[in-house]
């Protein structure tokens, strides 16, 4: 069985040049960790950590003062945290896609982008997950919201999606970085090997004594197809719980069946744009343009393109059923996103979801990086504006008209969105300091795929041994 | 014990009796380390010594030191946890309702109507509640203080240092033959009149001067002229089947809100198969505006044509009525054809003719009801003339007008003080003393009163605060608080209120009338000179004479004393019952009358009323947090005033009002100006802007301070009357935008769609319920569930809550703030939308936005069976109770606000800052002891007053029965003037909560939600015609 058995799809041009040796790859991929870094990394990190600091200032100061210091208001309990929180979460999506699902599906185009993805998905995962517990009005409990023995004999409430909410952001990040680095053990063995002093004795320790035996191979692909199957249902079950926090409350332009679907679609679509908007840094910063290659994001490029249209299926779908319904609250709702005063973020949200990403359909912007950096960076605008709309406008106007209000935000709200930011790139900027950014093992495999086939145009008679890697 | 039962033992050394086993039973804990008798060793001691001196040496951070104190002396009544009731009289304005004041631990923490008294029955109004906090103001004066005229700078002066410069200066203007003045508001206590008459007799030239800035003059000042004596007559709207209110207010503000609200009320059950009718002729939305049952908006330079034209309808055009053939009514109501006048003022031809039809087939049974300051200052008498003519012409003299037992709530004279201010002028008066009124602030700014003070050479104030009027002054003399003083009230001829202290006073304050009696001694002579005795001394010996002897008492003067105290109020044997027999009009009054209508005002030309809010009154209370947080009932703005304009008018002049912020404009009325935002209010007359006074205080205290601004600087004073209506005004737009915080301002904007259809609110006419009870009420009932219902084997709470007697008065928000400590938060914090009020009263308008219908609808947690906030917290935060209720817990609130935007009625409450932290020591003091003051972070709803239904069924516990019906009751409930609000046990099928909700008007609000609330709200029924007014 050969992998151009397998993939029929793969495309005649191979994902990497085939003129590569393996050696070549662990000296480009190494490359970044072992030299001291560059100018651009240090001022791109001291960007991000201070505005990591100011997130942490921020929330310090926010635990002190009390929540008010943001713009929420009586109807409107939640509005730039949760929204932050369900973007985040959504962003984490696609490495978990990326690393699981295609991983499943043999689709061997991943190798190259996967380790960043999955990296990605657990620093979103952590910034999402500070969300939940800095929108509290008492932070400092959190921990009630975990069920644990105590002799109160307080519990949770097992009813509320919140909870919910609380174990699948737990498992979400325990499985994530279980995958991630069983993925990561080789390679931190090649990196064990390549280095000498402290650096050699950590890589050691985080390597759990790979040896690259074939007895560590067997036990390591079962693990990791074992975690890729776990983590497959978690792609569709994750992102359809949090949805649960709406479409199980009873607020118009909440209380829809449609969300689970429409959040995950949305959370792949977000995610991968996400992915497209680290890789074309990523391969410019590190040279690595051999690797992660125009074909690689000319895929991802699709994919947000056909989750584009699904999402914008979902709001056509959703403003349908409003206005069908003959529900006056929900019919309201609508017509209040669409023509109310948040009819903006509304109107942002259909532009960057839905009318910027059709430019995809067209080849040659498929595979223009300026494009794709800036439909990526629109996409994820609009998604965060989604989940805004979703938000802020259902719940600022619902059932009796005397409790209506507007939404303003703050400086500590834009602090708080711009401080995410700056922690999850700052948490990404160490990654691609001091771990592989791009999976080596995985690569070689390629690489050997690549020669075979390169062999094989040079030399068309010359037989092949069938090779199941 | 039975002897068959046989008898277990554990061991055979219990069964042998052992004597060590013994000793083990007698003891009740078996680990050593619980013994409470184990004395240490003498080394245990020494060691346990010097680790403390050790541990203390080393400093541990120790919690904060808290004191408590015990009492030195146990004052007689109070128990500790316990609530002491006093009966007394409340003192916030002269209508003079009967309050309870409830206190714990020796200080007053709320104040409810007293059921026995026959003006308040039980209920209280907004103001009069609040007044409480005005007691525990950081802003009073601790002392009296020696004011410099020049600079306004105050010093701590002594009572005895200020009652010797008061005695010389008086005994100056006794020598030199200068006047004393003595310048009050009304003074509703008989005894302190009898005080300040002894007082003044002294003087040759003393005058006591009473003016109420919220006047009733012109009402007085009509009778006087149409039957010769001075008097406001007793209103009785209870007996009105037809109430025709021309610019008054008798729900909102004027006279005695409170008694006339359930007046009011009483007569509009449907159930009974009858209502009463109310007719609203006025220029603005006023609060009785808003319950009428068909509204008429007419400029106030028509009001007087227009109550005319009613008349000549009756006694001319279609003479039916008594008086008709009298020449001098028919010379008088010749210029006031109805046709012409419905022309003038812009009604339907035809209006005034119905009108007058109607109020004939209810003759004798109505009630015109003419605003005493609707009118502009020159029709002011000549309204109330008209007014008079139109009762007597009704035959509604001694039916819903009773001169015999008369109101004695507004004794004020314009003329009075109009006279003193030109006496000021002419450097006459020597001695000024200033009493419970604020001429500098509440005069017209034309008058100039604060600059006249300056000629009179010695002024002291009895303000508790130095305000506007205290400035000028050479000294204030800070009188108690209502609460820490005696005092008896009249507030109607024959019903006689005491006011006891509830508290000590405070701070070095001294009763007005001690000061009075310590002055009226020092100048050794007059009736008042060789007395003994305190102010209550002279109370009780009033009482003694005036009261007891008249009274069958049997007892000594001293039980009936303290019975009166108890009771707090008494009544006269046959007195106050009898109705006066109808005077004799005479008709030379009407020569008040102008012979033509005069010139029309043109129609463009602009009308400011200056109107008297229902929340500050005349600003007295401007200090007070919960009454400048208390949104107007109509307006529904809070902490500003506003010039209200109507929509057509501000679409006419390019402003507008959106998302709390407004267009600033300037309103010029000639000799004075200023800047306000303007706030669009439908129903307003499109020639009419309106602004509240009350506002713009300058030297009210850190709150009231440069909220607004003050509407008496554009009142006009003419032909010795005040005028704060009809004056001609331009407004010109500035520019600029100012915020104005709405509690509910965003339904009239745009991108609204409609939201007509929302099952919020049902309403039907009194003729489509008495065809059928259920009419207009189309909520649906038992909708399907796929859950088996909970089960209340006990109690389970319900309220029922009647739209149509609800005024909208707003009464119950304060009494669930003072019961629930429920915080102030200030304007900015209600701007960004985060008041914190449990119980909020929407109102919602229907029909035109130019004359709109109103509605009211208290809102509070409807306590849901199905609440959707309990199956959303994560950490059952907020959980069902056995009884019902939908319980907060604070404690366990860990503060996602997930309940909040899940619920649909979105009546709870998140405190976004530590609100509980009351920086002020003496505003701690207001708090509810019963009720969690709730920390920064938590979310908090009503409660249905968890804390009385706790005491209820404790105290009927104690008596070992079930709780009876009535027993408990929210302080909204309490508090509801008009009883619009029930609560009880709805598992007991003979409550009246239980009888209320089954009637065909209950329905909830978003029934079709299936939370099944608990409070049934009743379908609004309006007296009108089907089609609409």
């Amino acid at each position: 069985m050969s992998d151009v058995a397998l993939s029929p799809a793969l495309p005649a041009e191979p994902l990497i040049d085939p003129r590569k040796s393996f050696a070549d790859v662990n000296q480009d991929v190494s490359a970044p960790l072992e030299r001291k870094p560059g100018m651009l990394w240090k001022v791109c990190f001291g960007i991000t950590a201070l505005l990591t600091l100011q997130f942490f200032m921020e929330i310090g100061y926010q635990m002190y003062k009390g929540i008010g210091i943001w713009g929420l208001n009586h109807p409107v309990g939640w509005a730039v945290d949760i929204t932050s929180f369900v973007f985040w979460i959504g962003i984490g999506h696609a490495g978990t896609l990326i690393s699981a699902i295609l991983h499943l599906f043999r689709q061997r185009w991943r190798t190259a982008i996967n380790r960043s993805a999955e990296a990605m998905t657990i620093f979103a995962v952590m910034t999402a997950g500070l969300f939940p517990l800095i929108h509290l009005g008492r932070t400092w409990f959190a921990y009630w919201l975990v069920p644990y023995p105590n002799w109160r004999f307080l519990w949770v409430n097992f009813r509320s999606p919140l909870i919910w909410d609380v174990f699948a952001v737990t498992t979400y990040l325990t499985i994530s970085i279980c995958f991630w680095y069983t993925g990561l053990i080789p390679d931190f063995a090649s990196l064990r090997d390549r280095s000498t002093g402290w650096r050699r004795a950590i890589y050691g320790v985080l390597s759990l004594g790979w040896r690259g035996s074939e007895r560590h191979w067997q036990h390591y692909e079962r693990a990791y197809m074992m975690l890729a199957g776990l983590s497959t249902p978690l792609v569709l079950s994750v992102h359809s719980v949090f949805s649960f926090d709406f479409a199980t409350s009873l607020l118009p332009g909440w209380h829809t069946t449609i969300f689970p679907p429409y959040f995950v679609a949305g959370a792949i679509f977000s995610g991968f744009a996400m992915v497209v908007t680290l890789l074309v840094i990523l391969r410019k910063v590190f040279h690595m343009e051999e690797y992660v290659t125009l074909q690689h994001l000319e895929n991802m490029n699709k994919i947000i393109l056909v989750t584009g249209m699904m999402v914008g299926y979902a709001y056509a779908t959703e403003f349908f059923v409003a206005l069908y319904s003959g529900n006056p609250f929900e019919r309201f709702t609508f017509l209040n996103r669409a023509g109310g005063p948040f009819a903006w973020s509304y109107w942002i949200m259909v532009t960057c979801n839905v009318v910027v990403p059709q430019i995809f359909w067209f080849k040659k912007f498929r595979r223009s990086l300026p494009v794709m950096f800036v439909v990526s960076i629109l996409v994820n605008v609009g998604m965060w504006f989604e989940r805004f709309t979703i938000i802020v406008t259902s719940l600022h106007r619902d059932f009796l008209p005397p409790n209506w209000s507007y939404y303003k935000p703050t400086i500590f709200d834009y602090s708080v969105i711009v401080g995410s930011f700056g922690f999850f790139f700052m948490w990404f900027l160490l990654f691609c300091r001091f771990f592989p950014a791009i999976s080596m093992a995985e690569v070689k495999s390629v690489l050997w795929s690549a020669k075979k086939s390169a062999a094989a145009r040079e030399a068309p008679r010359a037989k092949e041994p069938a090779h199941v890697s | 014990m039975n002897e068959s039962t046989p008898k277990h033992w554990r061991s055979l050394a219990e069964l042998n009796g052992d004597p060590e086993v013994q000793a083990l039973r007698d003891r009740e804990f078996l680990t050593p380390s619980e013994e409470t008798t184990e004395i240490p060793s003498r080394r245990d001691f020494l060691k346990l010594v010097g680790a403390g001196a050790a541990f203390a040496a080393a400093g541990c951070a120790r919690r904060p030191v808290e004191k408590i104190l015990p009492y030195i002396k146990m004052p007689e009544e109070a128990t500790p946890g316990k609530a002491v009731w006093y009966a007394s009289t409340c003192g916030e304005c002269p209508a003079a309702c009967g309050v309870l004041v409830k206190t714990r631990e020796g200080r007053p923490i709320k104040l409810e109507g007293m059921k026995e008294h026959p003006l308040s029955r039980g209920g209280l109004c907004a103001r009069g509640q609040a007044s409480l906090l005005n007691l525990y103001d950081p802003d009073r004066l601790r002392g009296p203080v020696a004011v410099d005229r020049a600079t306004g700078a105050t010093k701590a002066a002594t009572w005895g240092g200020l009652d010797a410069r008061a005695a010389s200066a008086l005994r100056g203007a006794r020598d030199g033959g200068g006047k004393v003045v003595l310048l009050t508001g009304t003074v509703t206590s008989p005894s302190t009149r009898s005080l300040i008459d002894e007082f003044l007799k002294t003087y040759p030239g003393g005058s006591h001067v009473s003016y109420d800035a919220v006047s009733s003059d012109a009402i007085a000042k009509a009778q006087e002229l149409c039957y010769g004596e001075r008097l406001i007559p007793h209103y009785r709207l209870d007996n009105a089947d037809l109430l025709v209110t021309i610019g008054a207010d008798p729900l909102g503000t004027f006279l005695s809100p409170v008694e006339f609200a359930r007046d009011f009320v009483s007569r509009r059950k449907p159930e009974s198969g009858s209502m009463s009718k109310l007719v609203a002729i006025e220029p603005i939305l006023s609060l009785t505006g808003t319950n009428a049952d068909v509204r008429y908006r007419v400029r106030p330079e028509h009001l007087l044509a227009v109550t005319l034209a009613l008349a000549n309808e009756l006694l001319v055009r279609n003479p039916r009525a008594p008086l008709s053939g009298n020449a001098a009514v028919g010379t008088a109501l010749r210029a006031y054809p109805a046709d012409a006048v419905e022309r003038d003022a812009g009604l339907k031809p035809g209006t005034l003719g119905a009108l007058a039809d109607d109020l004939w087939a209810n003759r004798g049974r109505s009630l015109i009801l003419a605003g005493p300051q609707a009118a502009p200052a020159n029709h002011a008498v000549a309204i109330q003339v008209a007014a008079n003519l139109l009762n007597v012409a009704l035959g509604n003299e001694g039916v819903t007008v009773e001169r015999g037992a008369p109101s004695l709530q507004a004794q004020g004279s314009e003329e009075a003080v109009l006279s003193l201010v030109e006496r000021m002028r002419g450097g006459e008066v020597q001695v000024l003393l200033v009493h419970g009124v604020n001429p500098a602030y509440t005069l017209p700014a034309a008058l100039g009163f604060g600059d006249l003070m300056k000629r009179v050479p010695f002024i002291v104030s009895f303000a508790d605060r130095v305000d506007e009027t205290a400035r000028q002054a050479d000294f204030v003399a800070p009188d108690h608080h209502y609460l820490e003083s005696w005092n008896d009230h009249e507030p109607r001829r024959g019903v006689r209120s005491l006011a006891q202290p509830a508290i000590a006073p405070l701070y070095d304050t001294r009763a007005f009338q001690d000061t009075l009696l310590a002055w009226g001694r020092s100048l050794g002579a007059g009736s008042l000179a060789g007395t003994v005795g305190t102010w209550h001394d002279y109370l009780r010996e009033r009482w003694r004479g005036d009261v007891y002897t008249k009274s069958d008492a049997a007892g000594s003067f001293d039980l009936f004393w303290e019975g009166a105290l108890r009771e707090g109020v008494w009544r006269g044997k046959g007195q106050g019952t009898a109705s006066s027999a109808p005077g004799a009009f005479r008709v030379g009054a009407l020569s008040e009358i102008p012979t033509t209508p005069g010139p029309a005002p043109s129609g463009g030309s602009l009308s400011l009323v200056l109107y008297t809010p229902v929340t500050l009154y005349d600003g007295r209370s401007g200090n007070n947090a919960w009454l400048q947080e208390l949104p107007d009932p109509v307006s529904k703005i809070c902490w500003d005033n506003y010039v209200s304009i109507a929509p057509s008018r501000a679409k006419a002049l390019g402003v507008s009002e959106y998302e709390m912020k407004a267009d600033v404009v300037t309103v010029d009325v000639g000799h004075a100006k200023f800047d306000l935002p303007v706030h669009v209010q439908p129903g307003l007359h499109p020639d009419v802007v309106a602004i509240a006074v009350g506002f713009g205080r300058t030297a009210a205290g850190r709150v009231g301070n440069k909220v607004g601004q003050n509407g008496y600087a554009l009142a006009q004073a003419t032909g010795g009357r005040i005028g704060l209506s009809g004056i001609p005004a331009r407004i010109t737009k500035t520019g600029g935008r100012a915020p104005l915080a709405c509690v509910q301002g965003h339904q009239y904007t745009r991108g609204s769609f409609d939201t007509e259809d929302r099952p919020i609110i049902y309403e039907t006419t009194l003729a489509s319920f008495l065809k059928d009870p259920s009419s207009g009420n189309e909520a649906p009932t038992n909708e399907p569930s796929m859950w088996t219902r909970h089960k209340y084997l006990g109690y389970r709470w319900g309220m029922a809550i009647d739209l149509n007697a609800c005024i909208g008065c707003s009464a119950c928000m304060i009494a669930c703030q003072a019961e629930n400590n429920v915080p102030v938060v200030g304007k900015s914090i209600v701007l960004r939308g985060r008041e914190m009020a449990w119980l909020r009263i929407d109102r919602y308008y229907s029909g035109d936005a130019e004359a709109p219908e109103t509605v009211y609808q208290p809102m509070l947690c409807q306590h849901c069976e199905n609440a959707p906030c309990e199956t959303v917290c994560p950490v059952l935060a907020t959980v069902h109770s056995s009884e019902g209720l939908n319980l907060q817990i604070y404690n366990r609130c860990v503060g996602t606000r997930y309940c909040s935007n899940n619920c649909p009625y979105k009546v709870r409450r998140f405190n976004w800052f530590d609100y509980s932290n009351v920086r002020e020591k003496s505003l701690r003091l207001v708090l509810n002891p019963d009720v969690t003051v709730r920390s920064k972070g938590v979310m908090e709803k009503c409660t249905f007053c968890i804390q009385r239904i706790r005491d209820g069924k404790e105290h009927a516990k104690a008596l070992g029965v079930p709780v009876q019906d009535g027993d408990i009751e929210t302080a909204c409930m309490q508090s509801c003037p008009t009883q619009a609000i029930t609560f009880g046990d709805i598992n007991n099928p003979k409550s009246r909560v239980s009888e209320l909700i089954k009637r065909p008007r209950g329905y909830h609000v978003l029934a079709e939600l299936n939370t099944l609330p608990v409070v049934t709200y009743e379908v609004k029924v309006r007296n009108r015609e089907e089609t609409g007014a």
